[in-house]
This record gives structure tokens, sequence and C-alpha cells, in this order.
């Protein structure tokens, strides 16, 4: 199975062993966890007679409190235009929910890598939103004052 | 003496849950009012009545006067609190409410008006025997008036445009030899960004602090201060922890900055609660800074060593009450520590996020206080600051409330987005934080680690995620009816 933990693909097999046991197997290690006790927002596990207190949150992503770290798990989606090979052909997308505040830049127009191409406006800030690579825009999907989501694509650059 | 009977609370979320929780402990009733996107927020249905205001962007909404004054007749209301942020320290909305014969709870428009003015606030200190930092701030920009000022400021010093902001046409100077050179390099910058090559000269203090006075002003002629805060720890000009006492003041120069501090509020009459920042040196030398006439962020750390409320003491002072304690009175005890939660990420330059609260955490001490304008369930979205909550706690050593604050930073996650809460707990854990012995460079100076997971705890998770999985299968099958609810909240879980 897959899952990404903080950003990062994992990939591990699971065994239920008996009802409140569990098996996890992570990069050729089993980890053996015992469910001793179940609140609303969170568990505690038992590991090699080791307690474990998890906190959980579950919305868009599966939200995560152990050890004094608040960590995210998602779902690994297969999408061809993002990621690595997204940021290479030249796409800019919108790093938090916000307000299309300036756009300094036309379909057409040539941009060199590091330089902005509009500016969003989120929290009482604006945020640069800048080219990652030197091309022609071939284009905008918003206009000014739009107001764009977490993960948008702003503008692709060729 | 009018006492006052309602109270309408011009602000939202933290602040407003805050002074409707005091106002009803007074007997006083309260309005509160809230943008359309506000109205799931706990202060709304805290409140005795609630108005909305509609919706749109913050000028049609907490800023718009009119609307607010209109409300406050039509509610019969008495005297407004404008709480922190928004109209509290608006000049023009203070006169508005005064002469709309509604009493306004915060200090004088005057006061609010001098001291919103960085250069009269300055004038108006030094006229009060209250130093400020040493400079030149005059007209003459000759090269020997400006090499003999700053000789007279010593080194080092800083070069400033005088139109400037945001580091542009600004110079460190470390010795006389190099001051011509700089003063040039910061002139043409000046004139290149601001089109404006005046400069000013002020003493650069190499290891700042940030200590700030605790201060209020009876209709009567008196004042108190209530100690100070040391709010070193600051993240983009914003501060994130504060504690109280300071670690930096001896006693005779708490004694001192807090004195000073009531030179000011004597000499301007001022009425109210107020805050005195100060910058402070290595030297035990502070320089004011600026003051601010309302309430504080952080206030209630100096609630908690002194036992009182400060917003109670606000209202009684407003409807025209003295002081019922002398300074001697008032008495510090123990000490306190605020650290701020933000939906922000604090890898990517603290950029500010949002999403649903979905658990806040667990209070596993009672003497923890959290002071947060939402509940679990509420939406922090992006048109307003992205504090979600303040953690506050008390103990009487420094050391043993550390502990009691990494602790509960620990029990409050605050699960649903991205936020500072693993930072904070990275801050509390730094040598430099513990022994006490920090300035206001303490984050940018500091390496800040990613947290790393290993793959027991990656395992631990992924149990969790699947037991998890199987505690809402089971939920849903036993709870009829409630399918569709946690497939639509409970999203991609359900695969």
């Amino acid at each position: 199975m897959k899952l990404n933990v903080n950003g990062e693909l994992v990939n591990y097999e699971v065994k239920k062993t008996k009802n409140s046991e569990i098996l996890i197997t992570l990069n050729g290690k089993e980890y053996e966890f015992k469910l001793d006790q179940e609140s609303q927002n969170g568990l505690s596990l038992s590991y090699k007679n080791k307690k474990i207190e998890v906190d959980y949150f579950n919305s868009d992503r599966f939200y995560v409190n152990l050890n004094s770290k608040a960590i995210e798990l998602s779902k690994v989606v297969q999408n061809f235009s993002q990621g690595a090979e997204g940021e290479s052909s030249g796409m800019i997308t919108a790093p938090m929910p916000g307000k299309i505040f300036k756009i300094l830049k036309k379909t057409g127009d040539s941009v060199k890598a590091g330089e902005t191409v509009l500016i969003l406006e989120a929290m009482k800030m604006e945020h640069e939103m800048k080219a990652l690579k030197d091309g022609s825009i071939s284009s905008i999907s918003f206009s000014l004052g739009d107001q764009v989501s977490h993960g948008d694509t702003l503008v692709e650059i060729e | 003496m009018e006492k006052i009977k309602k109270i309408l609370v011009a602000n939202r979320a933290e602040i407003a849950t805050r002074v409707i929780r005091t106002a009803s402990k007074m007997g006083i009733s309260t309005v509160a009012i809230y943008a359309e996107d506000d109205k799931n927020l706990p202060y709304v249905s805290f409140a005795d009545e609630a108005v909305c205001l509609g919706s749109g962007s913050v000028t049609e909404t907490y800023l718009d006067i009119d609307k607010i004054i209109n409300i406050c007749k039509t509610y019969h209301v008495d005297a407004i609190h404008p709480g922190y942020g928004f109209l509290s320290e608006n000049e023009l909305f203070a006169k508005r409410v005064s002469q709309e014969k509604l009493i306004f709870i915060g200090p004088s428009p005057e006061s609010i008006k001098s001291m919103g003015d960085k250069v009269e606030s300055k004038k108006l200190a030094l006229e009060y025997s209250v130093p400020v930092v040493p400079g030149y701030h005059e007209q003459d920009q000759s090269e020997e008036t400006l090499l003999k000022e700053a000789k007279k400021i010593g080194f080092p010093m800083l070069i400033k445009a005088s139109a400037g902001g945001g580091g542009k046409g600004m110079r460190i100077c470390h010795k006389e030899e190099d001051f011509l050179n700089l003063l040039s390099m910061a002139k043409s910058e000046a004139l290149k960004f601001f089109k404006n090559d005046k400069v000013l000269l002020e003493k650069y203090v190499t290891s700042p602090r940030h200590i700030e006075v605790q201060v209020f002003g009876d209709a009567e002629g008196g004042a108190r201060h209530f100690f100070e805060r040391e709010c070193s720890i600051q993240r983009r000009y914003q501060k994130i922890v504060e504690e109280t006492p300071s670690t930096a003041l001896s006693d005779e120069t708490r004694r001192d900055i807090c004195e000073t501090a009531l030179r000011l509020v004597r000499g301007l009459k001022y009425s109210g609660a107020g805050t005195v920042e100060f910058i402070l040196d290595e030297n035990s030398n502070f320089y004011f800074l600026e003051m601010n006439t309302r309430l504080q962020v952080e206030h209630p750390i100096t609630e908690m060593i002194t036992g009182r409320d400060l917003v109670d003491l606000q209202i009684k002072i407003a409807q025209g009450e003295g002081f019922n304690f002398s300074q001697e009175e008032v008495r510090s005890f123990g000490h306190a520590i605020e650290c701020r939660i933000y939906a922000e990420s604090p890898e990517d330059n603290f950029l500010p996020q949002s999403g649903v609260i979905g658990f806040l955490g667990r209070s596993k001490d009672s003497t923890i206080r959290l002071d947060t304008g939402y509940e679990q369930g509420c939406e922090v979205g992006i048109n307003y600051d992205p504090m979600i909550a303040k953690i506050i706690t008390f103990d009487e050593s420094r050391e043993a409330n550390i502990r009691k604050m990494r602790e509960a930073l620990r029990n409050h996650p605050f699960l649903g987005m991205k936020t500072n809460r693993d930072f904070l707990i990275k801050v509390l854990e730094k040598d430099s934080f513990k022994s006490g012995d920090y300035d206001t460079h303490f984050i940018q100076e500091n390496e800040w680690s990613v947290n790393k997971i290993d793959d027991e705890e990656i395992a631990a998770l992924l149990a969790t995620y699947h037991f998890a999985r199987e505690k809402r299968s089971i939920d849903t099958n036993n709870v009829k009816g409630f399918q569709d609810v946690w497939a639509s909240s409970f999203g991609w879980l359900g695969l």
C-alpha cells in the first residue's frame, strides 16, 4: 500500500493479526502494534511494551499528533500534470487560498526564472508568485480579484 | 457615576470571547457583531445578543464605523470595547463614539492620536523624561553635521532613509572611519527607492530585547503599572512567545522601567489600559519605542502573575471609577508564559494557512489557560489574522513553567491544518530560551530543524490510520443516518 507522510511517499504492507492487533511491514521490518484504548480523537497503542499516544483528525488529510510532532498523511494521487514534472514544465500553482491581487504579465510575455508573474493576496499579506523557469506565458487562468484555492494552477509557462 | 449596562464588542473571535467573559461576570450584557463568514464562531452565541454585519471586506464589516454606531443605537448599547486591532487605535472612531454619547472603553482620542504618531510620541516621551533611542532627525544633511552627530550618538549606529522602510537605504556603521562611505551608499539607495536622499541617524542596539510595561491610568489622574512583559521572541516583527517576569531585568532596572512608563501615563493624563514598549540593550539601558493605546494580545500573562482581570479594570475606569488599590498592592508572583498558535507554515517562511480545526487537544492540566475564538469544527479562513489560540501557563518558577508549557503544547496539536505548534515546542527547547539569554534576533539566528520521523513512528502512524479507518466503519454501521455526514466531512478515509 502507499501513503504520503508529510509529502514523502511511503510503501508498506498491513495485516490484521487479531482484533486489536495490527502488523505493519515497512522497509523490510515488521512492527506489531496492540490497540489499548480509543477515544474520540485519539488512541493508545503499545509496541514492544512501549506506550504510544496518538491524536488524530480526519478531513481532507489524516492529521496526526505523535511525539510532539504534527504529521499529515495523504492519499497518493496520480496526477500527471503536477508534481516534479509539473514544476519543470512551468506551472505556477497557488500555495494557499487567496485573491489575485496584481497581474504583472500577460499571455505571450516572456519571463525569466525567478521573475514575479502575479501577486496573491492572503491573510493580509502579498505573496509574489514567481516563474520557475524561463519561457513564455501560455496561459493565465484567473483575472484580477479572483478567489483561488490551494493548488489551483495560476499560470503556465512554455 | 453611571454604571455601564450594555457593551458592544467591536471585534471578533478570541478577544471578543475574552471581553464577553469578563463583562458577563460583572453582570453587564453584551452585544457581539459578526461578519457573515464568522457566524459559526463561539463568541457569536456566547454574547447576549449578536448582530450580523453582512459580508464583504473588513471595511464593510468590522471597520464600518457608521454600521457599528447604528447597531449601538438600535440595541441601546452604552459602551464599546474595541478589543485589539481593527478600530482599537482609530482616533476618529473614539471621537465618534463620544460624540454619540457612548462610552469608549479605551483612552481619549487625543491620547490615541499623539501616541499613534511616531514623531509626536517620541517628542512627548522626551518631554516627560522618557528616554528614546539617541538619534539625529534634523534637516541639516551636510556631511560635516551628520558625521558630528554620528560621533555624538556613538558606534555602532544606523543610517536610515527618512522616507524608508523594509531595510532599503539602511546601513549599520560600526566605526567612524566607515561612516562617510556608508552614508553615501545609504543616500544613493534612498534616492533610488524613495526619490529622496534624506537620512536620519540612530543608535544601533546590537542585542535588543523587547520589554513592555503594562500601564493603566484612571480619570482622576492616577497611574498604575502591572510590571513588564518580555516579548523578544518574534517572527516577521510579530510576537509569538511572551513571558513575565523578564530574565533581562534586575530589580533595580525593573523599578526604573516601570516608573519611567508611569511618567508617560501621568504626563499624558492617560486613562485606560496601555502598553509602553521599550527596547533594552546589553547594558540595561532602555529606550521608548511606542505606546499601544489598547489591551494587548499578550495581556493574560500579566493577569496570571498579578491575579488581576485587566478587562474588568478597563471597564471600571471607563465608567469613571478610580483605582481602589495602591501601586504597592499590585504584586507579582510566579512566572507566566504565553504561546500564540498560528495557522502558518514555519518551514515556508511562516506562510499563513487555512483549514478547519478538527482537534484542538486535551487539557490534562486544569491550570492551563486556553484563550481562543474557535472551537472544533470552526474554519480558520484567509480573511482574518491567522492566530488560532493562545496558550497561557503559570507556575512558581520559570523552569517548572517552561516544562508545563511544553506539556501543554504537546497536548494541543490543533489538528486540521499546518500550525506553528511544533515550532513553538522547538523554541522552548532551545538552550538560549531555557537560560533566558535571548534577544529579538532569536528566531533568525537559531537553526530550525525540520521534524524527522523515524520508521517506528511511521509504522505507528500507519497503524493509527488503519485502526481509525476501522473505527469509522463500525461507527457508521451503528449510527444509521450518519453515513452521509461521515462521508462528506471525513472525506477520503471512506475510500
